[in-house]
C-alpha cells in the first residue's frame, strides 16, 4: 500500500488537469492584455481625444471613433425599446393568453430563432429588412417632413435604423424567454390574490409585470449587452458609412463592432490603425463589461 | 479487546465551527455499534471522518488519530481511496445511481476496485451481495431495470448490496431509515443484525429504541463529544450520566 | 361609476390589442426569416445540386452560381480541430473545478469559472481580434520554426472559434456536475473510487446533459462569424492539403454568407442564400439534437 501511496504522490491527477485550468484562465487574462497593449501607441499619442471626436482619415493617422461609439449606443439603445415591447408581448401573449397546447410549439419556434446564426438574420436584414423599412416606414417619415430629426435614407435602406431593428428582432427570443419564463412561475396564489380584487385580466398581467421587474431588468440588461457586440449582422445592414450625425438614424453610419469588422482588412497599411481599432475594441470590451456588472448586480438582490 | 476502530481526541473544524470536539472511541470487531444523539450533535461527522467523506467539504480541518483496520486514516501517506475501500458506507437518503441498473449498481464498487476477474465471479459477487441484502428474491428477474423503479426500501436495501459487494470490514450507516417506512424499517433493522456476521457496523441513528433494538454496543453523542459508552443493555437500563438517561427516557430537548 | 367602468374596459382592449400586435410581430418576423432562407436558399441548392457542395464559386457577374465547396471545407476543418481540442479541455476544466478539494484547487476552479463566465460575455469581434493580436505578436518567433507562419490562418480561426465555445461547454458540464445530489456523490466517493473514476461515472449518469452541452459548443461554433473575421479571414479556393494548411487562411460558410451577400452581383447573392440555407439546415439540425437530448432530463 506504501508503494500506491507513493505512485500517487508522483502522478497526482489533478495537478495534471490544473494546468488546463491555467491555461484557459491566463488566456482570458491575455485577451484582455492584448487589446490593452496594442491600443497603447494611441493611447499614449492621443490620451482620451478618439473617444470624443468624429473622424477616421488614415492617410494623415486621425482618429476619432465618437461616430461609431455613437452609432453603438444609439442602435442598442434603439433596439432595446423595440424589442422589449416585441418581448413583453410575446411573453404576455404566451403566458396569460393562448391555450396550454400551443405553448411548446411557440416556446420551440422562438427557441429555435435564437439558435440561427446572425449572419443570416443579416442577410435576411439587407436584402429583406431594409428595404421594406425604407418603403413604409422611413419614407413615409420623410414626407410627413421629419427628415431634420431622422435624416434622410439611403437607396438601399441600410441605416442605422435598420441595424436597430434587426438587433431588436434578433435579442427577442433570448429577452423574451426570460420573462415568458418568470411570469409562468409566478405562484397561484399571487394571481388569484389579484383576481380576487375584481381587476381585469390585462389589469392583472400589467401588476404582473410590475411584480416580475427584476426579470425584466435582467431581459433588458442580456439584450443591450448582445445588442452592443453583434457585429455581422449589423455589419451588413448599418451601411458602413462615417456619420457624425448619428441621432440621425435614418442614415447610415457604423457601430463600433461594424467600424472593426469593415476597417480591418486594410488597417496594417497604416501605422495607428491597428491601435486605434483595438482601441476601439477595448472600449466596447469595457462597455460590456459594465453591462454585465450590472446584471451581475441586479440579479444578486434578486 | 480486539477492536476494528480506535478514534483518538478527534477534533473536526469546518469553516471556523468546532464539530467534534474530542472524540475518544473504540469499536470491537463483529459488533454493531449504534451511535445515538440529537441532531447537530456530530454523529454523522463522525461517521464521514472514518472513511475521508469529510474531505469533499470546504473548509475542513481534522486533528487527531483515526486508525481503521490497521491504518492511520489521516496519515499524510495514506490513500483515501485506499481507506474507502475497506469501509463501505450507507446513507440517510437511499442514493443508487438512477438510471444505472440494479446490477450496475451493485457492480460498481467491485469494479472501481477490480475485485472480480471474470464476469462470472462479478455475477456471484453481485448475487451474493444482494442475498445478503435480502433483495435477491425481489430483483432477480429484472436486474438490468434501472435502479430508480424500486421502492424507497428496496433501494435502500440495494445501496446495502452495494456497499456489500465491495467486502468491507466495517459498514457505515447514517440513519439508514429515516426516510423509510415502518415496515420497510423493520425489514432493514432486521438485516442489520443479520449482517453482523461479516461486518462490523456502525450505525448512527437519532433514534434510541432503534438502538436499543439492534445494537451491542452503544454511545451517546452531545456537542461534539461522546458523553458516554458501553454495553446497549447496560445503557439503557443503568446510564451513568444524567443527559444520556434524559435522551434515552424521550425527555430531551 | 359607469364612466369609470368603460374607460378601464377601453384602457384593457388598448392593451391586449397592443400585446397581441407584438406577439404576432414577432412571431411574423422570425418566420419571415425561416420562409425566405428556405425559400430563396433552397431553389439555389436544389437547382446546383449536388455541386453546390463541392464548387468553388464562379466568377462574379455570370449566370451560373458556382459552389461553395471550400467553404464548406473549411467550416468542417475549423470546427473540427476547435472541437476536438475543446471538448476534452471543457471536460477537463470542468471536472477539475467541481470536484477540486484542496484549497488551492478550490480557489483556481472558481477562477476559472469566473474568467470563462466573463469570456462568454466578451463580443465575439474581440475575442477575435486580440486572437488576431496575439498571432501577429507570435509571428517573428514562429517565423523561425514555420516559414509559412501568418496570422490570418486555419490555426488562428480554430483559435478563435475555441475561445468563443468552450466557455459554453465548461459552464453547462460544470452546472451538470455541480447539480448532482452530494449524497449521490459521496456514494461513489464511499466505494474507493479516485476523483478522476468518480468524475467519469457521475459523467456517464449526466450523459444527455453532457451531449446537448457539446451539441450547443459545436452550434456556436458552426455558427460563429465575427471571430473569424481577423483570423480565418476567408478564402474562395481549396487549401492545399498538407501541413502547411493551418497557416494559410481559409473559408467558412459564414463568411460566405457575409461576404458574398455584401456584393452587388446577383450570382454571388444567389449564392449567399444558398449557403444560409446550409447554414440553417446545420444549426437546425443541432438546435434539434439538443432539444431531444435535453428533454430526457
Amino acid at each position: 500500500m506504501r508503494r500506491v501511496s507513493k505512485l500517487k504522490g508522483f502522478l497526482d491527477v489533478f495537478k495534471v488537469i490544473s494546468i488546463i485550468n491555467l491555461i484557459l484562465v491566463s488566456s482570458v487574462v491575455l485577451v484582455v492584455l492584448i487589446l490593452l497593449i496594442t491600443s497603447l501607441p494611441i493611447v499614449f499619442r492621443d490620451g482620451v481625444v478618439p473617444l470624443t471626436r468624429s473622424i477616421w482619415n488614415p492617410v494623415s493617422e486621425e482618429y476619432g471613433f465618437l461616430f461609431a461609439l455613437g452609432g453603438t449606443i444609439v442602435t442598442a439603445s434603439l433596439a432595446l425599446v423595440i424589442s422589449l415591447a416585441l418581448s413583453i408581448g410575446l411573453a404576455v401573449i404566451y403566458a396569460e393568453y393562448i391555450p396550454e397546447k400551443l405553448r411548446p410549439v411557440v416556446k420551440n419556434f422562438m427557441d429555435l430563432a435564437a439558435s440561427i446564426p446572425s449572419v443570416i438574420y443579416g442577410l435576411w436584414g439587407l436584402k429583406v429588412l431594409s428595404p421594406l423599412l425604407r418603403s413604409y416606414v422611413m419614407e413615409p417619415l420623410v414626407l410627413l417632413g421629419l427628415s431634420p430629426y431622422f435624416g434622410y435614407p439611403s437607396p438601399t435602406g441600410t441605416s442605422l435604423f435598420s441595424a436597430a431593428v434587426l438587433l431588436a428582432i434578433m435579442v427577442t427570443p433570448l429577452s423574451s424567454s426570460i420573462i415568458r419564463e418568470r411570469l409562468v412561475s409566478i405562484p397561484m396564489h399571487i394571481r388569484e390574490a389579484l383576481y380576487s380584487l375584481g381587476l381585469m385580466k390585462t389589469e392583472v398581467v400589467l401588476l404582473e409585470l410590475k411584480y416580475i421587474r427584476r426579470s425584466i431588468l435582467t431581459a433588458i440588461a442580456v439584450s443591450y449587452s448582445r445588442a452592443v457586440g453583434e457585429t455581422a449582422a449589423v455589419a451588413m445592414v448599418v451601411g458602413n458609412v462615417v456619420n457624425p450625425h448619428f441621432f440621425k438614424v435614418f442614415r447610415p453610419g457604423y457601430t463600433i463592432s461594424s467600424l472593426i469588422a469593415d476597417q480591418y482588412p486594410n488597417a496594417e497599411a497604416y501605422y495607428y490603425m491597428v491601435p486605434a481599432l483595438f482601441y476601439a475594441a477595448l472600449v466596447l470590451f469595457f462597455i460590456s463589461l459594465a453591462v454585465n456588472f450590472l446584471l451581475l448586480k441586479s440579479g444578486e438582490r434578486t | 479487546m480486539d477492536s476494528i476502530i480506535y478514534i483518538e481526541n478527534l477534533w473536526v473544524n469546518i469553516s471556523g465551527r468546532d464539530i467534534l470536539k474530542g472524540v475518544n472511541l473504540e469499536v470491537p470487531r463483529n459488533v454493531i455499534f449504534a451511535i445515538m444523539g440529537p441532531s447537530g450533535s456530530g454523529k454523522s461527522t463522525l461517521l464521514r471522518a472514518l472513511n475521508r467523506i469529510l474531505d469533499l467539504y470546504e473548509g475542513l480541518t481534522v486533528k487527531g488519530k483515526i486508525i481503521v483496520d490497521g491504518v492511520d486514516v489521516y496519515d499524510s501517506k495514506t490513500d483515501p481511496s485506499v481507506v474507502r475501500r475497506t469501509v463501505g458506507m450507507v446513507f440517510q437518503i437511499p442514493n443508487p445511481i438512477p438510471n444505472m441498473s440494479i446490477y450496475d449498481n451493485v457492480a460498481l464498487g467491485p469494479k472501481i476496485n477490480k475485485l472480480a476477474k471474470s464476469r462470472a465471479e462479478l455475477d456471484g459477487l453481485v448475487r451474493w451481495a444482494l442475498e445478503k441484502a435480502y433483495l435477491w428474491d425481489e430483483v432477480k428477474d429484472r436486474l438490468q431495470t434501472p435502479a430508480s423503479k424500486l421502492s424507497g426500501g428496496q433501494q435502500q436495501r440495494l445501496c446495502i448490496a452495494r456497499a456489500l459487494a465491495m467486502k468491507p470490514k466495517v459498514l457505515l450507516m447514517d440513519e439508514p431509515t429515516s426516510n423509510l417506512d415502518t415496515v420497510a424499517t423493520t425489514k432493514i433493522e432486521e438485516l442489520i443484525v443479520e449482517l453482523k456476521k461479516e461486518v462490523t457496523i456502525l450505525i448512527v441513528t437519532h433514534n434510541p429504541f432503534q438502538a436499543s433494538r439492534v445494537s451491542d454496543h452503544v454511545a451517546f453523542m452531545y456537542d461534539g463529544q461522546i458523553v458516554e459508552t458501553g454495553p446497549t443493555g447496560q445503557i439503557f437500563t443503568r446510564p451513568r450520566n444524567k443527559l444520556t438517561e434524559k435522551y434515552i427516557t424521550g425527555k430531551f430537548g | 361609476m359607469k364612466t369609470l367602468l368603460s374607460t378601464r374596459k377601453l384602457k384593457s382592449a388598448v392593451v391586449f390589442i397592443s400585446l397581441l400586435a407584438a406577439f404576432l410581430l414577432a412571431l411574423l418576423l422570425v418566420g419571415h426569416i425561416v420562409a425566405t432562407v428556405t425559400y430563396r436558399g433552397l431553389a439555389v441548392v436544389a437547382s446546383n445540386f449536388p455541386r453546390i457542395f463541392f464548387d468553388i464559386p464562379a466568377v462574379p457577374g455570370v449566370r451560373e452560381v458556382g459552389g461553395v465547396g471550400p467553404h464548406l471545407l473549411g467550416t468542417a476543418l475549423l470546427v473540427t480541430i476547435a472541437f476536438s481540442i475543446g471538448v476534452p479541455i471543457s471536460l477537463l476544466a470542468a471536472i477539475f473545478t467541481a470536484e477540486s478539494l484542496k484549497p488551492w484547487e478550490r480557489k483556481l476552479g472558481k477562477m476559472t469559472r469566473l474568467m470563462t463566465h466573463m469570456l462568454i460575455e466578451f463580443p465575439t469581434i474581440v475575442v477575435g481580434l486580440s486572437v488576431y493580436g496575439i498571432m501577429s505578436a507570435l509571428t517573428p518567433y514562429m517565423k523561425t520554426l514555420i516559414p509559412g507562419f501568418k496570422p490570418f490562418s486555419l490555426l488562428s480561426g480554430a483559435v478563435a472559434l475555441f475561445l468563443v465555445s468552450v466557455p459554453y461547454m465548461y459552464a453547462q458540464i460544470e452546472d451538470g456536475l455541480k447539480s448532482i445530489p452530494q449524497h449521490v456523490r459521496e456514494a461513489v466517493y464511499s466505494l474507493g473510487a479516485g476523483r478522476l473514476l468518480t468524475s467519469y461515472i457521475l459523467l456517464k449518469y449526466l450523459k444527455s446533459t453532457v451531449y446537448a452541452a457539446l451539441s450547443i459548443g459545436l452550434a456556436r461554433m458552426v455558427s460563429e462569424t465575427a471571430a473569424l473575421f481577423f483570423t480565418a479571414f476567408g478564402s474562395d479556393v481549396y487549401p492545399l492539403f498538407d501541413i502547411q494548411m493551418l497557416f494559410r487562411p481559409i473559408g467558412s460558410l459564414t463568411l460566405a454568407v457575409y461576404y458574398f451577400g455584401l456584393t452587388g452581383y446577383e450570382n454571388w447573392v444567389d449564392l449567399s442564400w444558398a449557403a444560409s440555407f446550409i447554414l440553417f439546415v446545420l444549426s437546425l439540425v443541432l438546435f434539434i439534437a439538443s432539444r431531444l437530448l435535453l428533454r430526457g432530463r
